[in-house]
């Protein structure tokens, strides 16, 4: 079945099999299944998650381009802007639209020109900057606000466990 | 993986000496589909997209994807010279990439005398693709790769059955042509109706084609065989106007599959009118019968007949039912309430106003829409607690503010104030940093968590971060957590 959407997400998919991004990785789970994609994002340098690996997995509507997809952790990152459960709480993931709350603006939010490479690249610049304006993860933002040294020490202790160090 | 999904990428020019034309192909590709122009079309804001993504992409929001400048399908034009451009470079990729994938094995193979053997075998390889004959696997998908480029520039989709393209034989789709003579074709039925608009219709076209003279020619290199027969766009209906029944009416005057919903039908008739109108921009129409085998697969993929069992993709929309939803978390719902019963029991003195607050609860626990909205309450709530201590003086009015306003996350910070009578008493006694520290560390943070648990649960139940979820914690930036650590960070 060639829909629009698994089209896209094979073009996608080879784009970034054969030119990916600098610490990520991404493809479908099975490629008998487009719309269920793994990613793997390196800790960026410099910050305290330096050197961990984080999995996670994206899930794409049948309507996609024209709505975002759904990311979630599959492993524990104690970060501001990703749920307990592992959500990714981003505005490129938000569907197009002005925000109720007027926290985003228009441009911030999903538009059927960005893709799973900017999606990713996002992702990687929040873990190294946290936006604490509207966190998901309420706890992880006071202590990031806070006590960032408590912070930091927290999120590398979980990086050298989740490597089995 | 299924060769037809083998596609032409502009990463195939990368690692061969002719890479700098990667950043020439992606410019030459539409930032919807990721794929070459195909009919390229240019909005009011100047930007450019094919004119199916393009249309798709206005009927369901109204903007431009670019820019998010408003605009509307009637106002697209087509792009003709880019057009060609993308044609001529499709022409000439083929054997551009051969030449630089060669020239890259050459090299490589210069690098290591050991494979020498396999340079000949290349070039021979490129001199039985040009004879057309029998190639290794390898080779043949990526000359059938760039078949298949080419074939996509005339299609507007690419089709599994390619027999069905018969452009030149419209005749056996069941229609008549209009007797006056505008060269439009019809179903019987809407012969009658079509005959009181037709000069009308004509009028107006001849009013459009003199407004955009250069439309007609442009494009005259790129489609040798332009098609006769005129076509003309058709227009998305006022669907509020249209009952079901009327709805249905039009989908069979169409000749449109008509079961399902409304809602259904007017999504399938948008679907249309996109894949109709983006064959009319083309230079080269499509018969309708390609056009429903189109229709088809959106029907398979995305319409009355995708398979209903990929709720995990679902995403929040309007006409999200959250009485349904209510029902189907019932259980965490309830878990939740019997945690805060718990809760509750677990703290000795117990006025009345207490249960009554319970209740409350656990009905508005039922509607999780409204809980960003009593989330957002929450601040003035414990503000009101940290500001006057009287308010919690006053029962019925604290158990106005607990009550149905407040949910699941609202109770447990404000019932553990309100069951405690003292605690009026008790706060105004303490200094008032003292007090704020405590609100906001204990309750604060305690409440904070229930708010979460929300999230969380509301995320399990395959709803991950959806706008009430974000709605919900959007707020939180207004609660006094982050006004006091300012306060606290400057000392």
């Amino acid at each position: 079945m060639n829909s629009v959407a698994s089209k896209r997400l094979f073009q996608e998919y080879k784009h970034l099999t054969t030119d990916p991004p600098e610490g990520i990785t991404a493809g479908p789970v099975n490629e008998d299944d487009l719309f269920l994609w793994e990613a793997m994002i390196q800790g960026p340098e410099g910050t305290p998650y330096e050197g961990g690996v984080f999995p996670a997995e994206l899930k794409f509507p049948k309507d996609y381009p024209l709505m975002p997809p759904t990311m979630k952790f599959q492993c524990d990152i104690w970060h501001p802007n990703v749920y307990a459960n592992g959500v990714v709480c981003i505005s490129i993931l938000h569907p197009p639209g002005d925000d109720p709350n007027h926290y985003e603006q228009a441009s911030e939010r999903w538009s059927p020109i960005q893709s799973v490479e900017k999606i990713l690249i996002s992702v990687m610049s929040m873990i190294a900057e946290p936006n604490d304006e509207s966190p998901a993860n309420v706890d992880a933002a006071r202590m990031w606000r806070e006590r960032r040294s408590e912070f930091d020490s927290r999120v590398k202790a979980d990086v050298r466990k989740s490597l089995g160090l | 993986m299924d060769s037809a999904y083998d596609v032409p990428d502009s990463t195939d020019w990368l690692n061969t000496p002719l890479a700098a034309l990667a950043d020439l192909e992606n410019a030459l590709h539409c930032q919807i589909c990721k794929e070459f122009y195909d009919t390229p079309m240019i909005t009011s804001c100047s930007h450019t997209f094919c004119s199916r993504c393009i249309r798709t992409s206005l009927s369901a929001d109204g903007r431009c994807p670019a820019c998010r400048a408003s605009d509307q399908a009637s106002k697209l034009r087509n792009n003709w010279q880019l057009q060609e451009v993308v044609s001529t470079f499709l022409a000439a990729r083929p054997q551009a990439i051969q030449i630089a994938r060669a020239e890259r094995d050459n090299a490589n193979n210069a690098r290591k005398p050991g494979k020498r053997k396999r340079a000949v075998l290349d070039s021979d390889e490129i001199a039985e693709v040009e004879k057309g004959g029998r190639t290794t696997r390898s080779k043949s998908r990526r000359t059938e790769a760039s078949q298949l480029s080419q074939q996509e520039t005339i299609e507007v989709e690419d089709s599994e059955g390619d027999d069905d393209f018969e452009p030149e034989q419209p005749k056996d789709d069941g229609l008549v042509e209009c007797p006056l003579g505008c060269g439009k074709r019809m179903k019987i039925e809407a012969v009658e109706p079509h005959l009181d608009r037709c000069e009308d219709e004509k009028e107006a076209e001849k009013r459009a084609k003199s407004r955009t003279p250069l439309g007609a020619f442009g494009g005259s290199r790129a489609s040798p065989r332009q098609t006769p027969r005129p076509q003309d766009r058709i227009s998305e209906l006022n669907y509020s106007l249209l009952k079901e029944g009327a709805m249905r009416k039009k989908m069979d005057e169409l000749g449109l599959p008509s079961f399902g919903s409304k809602q259904l039908m007017v999504r399938r008739h948008t679907e249309w009118v996109n894949l109709w109108n983006a064959s009319c921009d083309s230079s080269r129409a499509r018969s309708k019968r390609d056009l429903l085998h189109d229709l088809d697969t959106w029907e398979r993929t995305q319409g009355g007949k995708a398979p209903t069992s990929s709720q995990g993709h679902a995403i929040m929309r309007k006409d999200f039912d959250g009485a349904g939803w209510a029902n189907k978390n019932k259980d965490d719902f309830s878990r939740l309430i019997a945690d805060a019963r718990r809760k509750k029991n677990a703290t000795p003195a117990e006025p009345a106003s207490k249960s009554e607050g319970v209740e409350g609860m656990g009905s508005s626990a039922t509607h999780p829409d409204e809980n960003p909205m009593s989330d957002g309450t929450l601040p003035q709530a414990s503000s009101s607690q940290q500001c006057s201590g009287n308010a919690h003086a006053n029962p019925s009015e604290s158990a106005e503010l607990g009550a149905p306003t407040l949910s699941t996350n609202g109770m447990h910070g404000t019932s553990s104030n309100l069951d405690n009578p003292q605690s009026p008493i008790q706060q105004p006694s303490e200094p008032a940093n003292g007090h704020l520290e405590k609100t906001i560390s204990g309750n604060g943070g305690d409440r904070r968590r229930e708010s979460q648990d929300y999230h969380l649960n509301s995320q399990d139940g395959k709803e991950p971060c959806e706008l009430p979820s974000h709605v919900a914690t959007s707020p939180l930036k207004k609660m006094p957590m982050f006004s006091i650590p300012h306060e606290l960070s400057e000392t």
